[in-house]
């Protein structure tokens, strides 16, 4: 039977993984790399979802084993109800792909933006003048009129990344996997296209399931995250719940009349497990801290702190941000 | 950036169109992009276009060399120029049809680019004919362009009745569609192995120096492998006719033509499942090991 006419499961999901595991095979002396250890997560209709990881937790994988162009070893992984391996033709059929990280590689630089799009076109079967209607508002959009008859070759890293994302939204896909989207745009440009996902996913309740780096991004754009570490899938949730159930009460801000260097102590003492983050502002360092128990911390730290000569301006309960919660859960 | 507001882009891409996977139109767009990727080189192309009279030129001093009598009894009539003009640019067809596409392969996975096409839903044959195609393309203009050189400036006598030029012009397509199978073998095995393709070094190399190109085989007859293995490359079979065809006045009904042209068809037939099922093993194996790019 013809792939295109194979009825999907039902699905109240856009992405639905399970248990999907991936070994790279070392060659020659080369150890097997596991990049995937049976992760399970899900995108649903309609969601904005950040995958977020260091570099090398399988994010990318995992995203190319969606868009098909990674065979799982186990495992199962369907995208509009479509399985990525028995279904591959379909699944290719519903996705708009994005590799932000290859820095604009991933196009014909002999060609200019508006051929590149053109040829896009053509393998996504788009009739003619629905292509070039297209085609003239996404150039317009992603600011590459003034360029659009030059070869791409000449574009800068930022143009590249401008036009890869034209490319994406070209066939209006049904499913939106994109892989470091903004990576290499100026402010202004990765401010617009948060803004377009943000529309696409809102308006036409496009699912996007992205990656990034960014922090700032992730919480403006996502209602929900995925956090992948060495293959394994280690929290899941909102933003919010993720840094409010990370803080679990021992975590606090602490603001020193001090340099940082030399708060090192309270770790070394074992007054506080970590210190998350620090900032001075000439005068005064203010620091997050782990600490094992609250109560303790806050009857410990100040005497310490007044013992050894420090001034202690204050002392408060915090909550960690979103970049804090995903380097403390990746470091645990 | 933003001359165009985000709601008015949304309103564009929302517009409902007809879907439908049309192999056709993905074919003719490959095709189509990756030609004028080619002619976007335009020094390149220049400087293959000043080499031909050259190359002919070449044939034309060398033909003085050869004696009338030893070619007539290969059977190509005594015009060394004439006989070695079809064969040196029927060659360049070969160089494009099996060893073009893998060379395009490359590029694309290096660049990226191969991952782009097969995250969309394009038919695997689509490209791959679109690609052969525009080989095709480049391998005819060099062809037309030898030929008129040596006809109109160094006196090569080849039929060019329009009989005679369609009956050589369709079984050199045959011929191009035999070797085509090959190029994609030779991709399949560059797809996994990204460089140092030895499909396309064992027959380009053979085809080039085995199937008559520049000497006719009856020289060969001395050295009974090289015959055999002449004997195995389809090029051997198409040059041949063509060659009927151009030179002797032979026409498709001709018993050596049709002898030829069977050969080439049976070639067709075996090759292409054969070409088409190893690419797709490849594809799958370079999913598996997660290298459908290598930037």
């Amino acid at each position: 039977m013809p792939d295109t006419l194979m009825q999907p499961q039902q699905s109240d999901n856009a992405v639905e993984v399970k248990g999907l595991t991936k070994i790279y095979s070392g060659k020659r002396s080369r150890p097997d790399t596991l990049a995937l250890d049976k992760v399970s997560f899900h995108v649903g209709w309609g969601e904005f979802v950040a995958l977020l990881g260091e570099n090398g937790a399988g994010k990318t994988t995992a995203i190319k084993v969606l868009c098909t162009l990674v065979l799982p070893d186990d495992g199962e992984a369907r995208v509009a109800g479509y399985d990525v391996v028995k279904h591959a033709d379909t699944v290719r059929s519903k996705i708009g792909w994005m590799h932000g990280e290859t820095g604009g590689r991933a196009l014909y630089w002999r060609l200019n933006a508006w051929d590149n799009l053109r040829f896009f076109a053509y393998l996504q079967n788009i009739p003619r003048d629905e292509a070039s209607k297209r085609i003239k508002a996404l150039i317009t959009y992603f600011d590459l009129g003034e360029y659009a008859s030059k070869l791409v070759k000449d574009y800068s890293t930022g143009m590249k990344v401008r036009l890869m994302l034209a490319r994406t939204f070209l066939s209006n896909p049904e499913v939106l996997l994109l892989d470091e989207p903004t990576i290499g745009l100026d402010t202004s440009a990765a401010f617009e296209t948060r803004r377009l996902l943000k529309l696409v996913n809102e308006e036409l309740a496009r699912p996007i399931l992205f990656t990034s780096h960014n922090m700032f991004e992730v919480e403006r754009l996502c209602k929900r995250l995925i956090l992948i570490h060495k293959g394994r899938v280690i929290a899941e949730g909102p933003p919010s719940r993720l840094t409010s159930e990370l803080s679990k009460g021992d975590t606090v801000e602490l603001k020193v009349a001090s340099t940082p260097d030399a708060l090192e102590v309270l770790v070394q003492e074992g007054l506080v497990r970590e210190l998350l983050k620090t900032e001075f502002d000439g005068e005064a360092s203010t620091v997050i801290a782990a600490v094992r128990d609250l109560r303790q911390a806050f009857s410990d730290i100040p005497s310490f702190l007044v013992q050894h000569g420090f001034r202690l301006i204050s002392i408060k309960i915090a909550e960690p941000s979103l970049e804090e919660a995903f380097i403390r859960l990746t470091r645990e | 950036m933003i001359p165009l507001k985000a709601e008015e882009i949304l309103a564009t891409i929302k517009s409902p169109y007809r879907k439908s996977r049309s192999w056709s139109r993905q074919a003719w767009g490959v095709f189509w992009a990756n030609s004028k990727v080619l002619f976007s080189y335009k020094t390149w192309v220049a400087t293959e276009l000043m080499g031909m009279p050259v190359s002919v030129a070449i044939y034309f001093f060398t033909g003085m060399l050869v004696s009338k009598p030893s070619l007539a009894q290969a059977g190509y009539g005594t015009d060394y120029l004439s006989f070695a003009l079809i064969g040196v640019s029927m060659t360049n067809f070969v160089w494009v049809t099996i060893v073009r596409l893998s060379h395009i392969i490359q590029h694309e996975v290096e660049d990226g680019t191969l991952e782009v096409v097969l995250s969309s839903p394009t038919r695997m044959s689509a490209y791959l004919v679109g690609q052969s195609f525009r080989g095709l393309l480049l391998g005819g203009i060099f062809f037309v362009a030898s030929m008129l050189v040596g006809i109109t400036f160094f006196d090569a006598s080849l039929r060019t009745d329009a009989f005679s030029l369609l009956s050589a012009a369709a079984l050199i397509l045959l011929t191009l569609f035999a070797n085509l199978g090959i190029g994609v073998l030779a991709a399949a095995v560059i797809l996994v192995y990204k460089r140092g393709d030895p499909v396309v070094f064992i027959v380009s190399a053979l085809t080039e120096f085995l199937s008559g190109v520049v000497y006719p085989l009856k020289l060969l007859e001395g050295f009974p492998v090289l015959l055999q293995i002449s004997l195995v490359l389809p090029y051997t079979y198409g040059l041949d006719g063509v060659r009927h065809l151009l030179l002797k006045g032979a026409t498709p009904q001709t018993s050596v033509v049709v002898l030829d042209s069977l050969v080439l068809l049976l070639y067709v037939a075996l090759l292409y499942p054969a070409a088409f099922y190893a690419f797709r093993v490849s594809f799958d194996r370079i999913r598996r090991e997660g290298t459908t790019a290598s930037y």
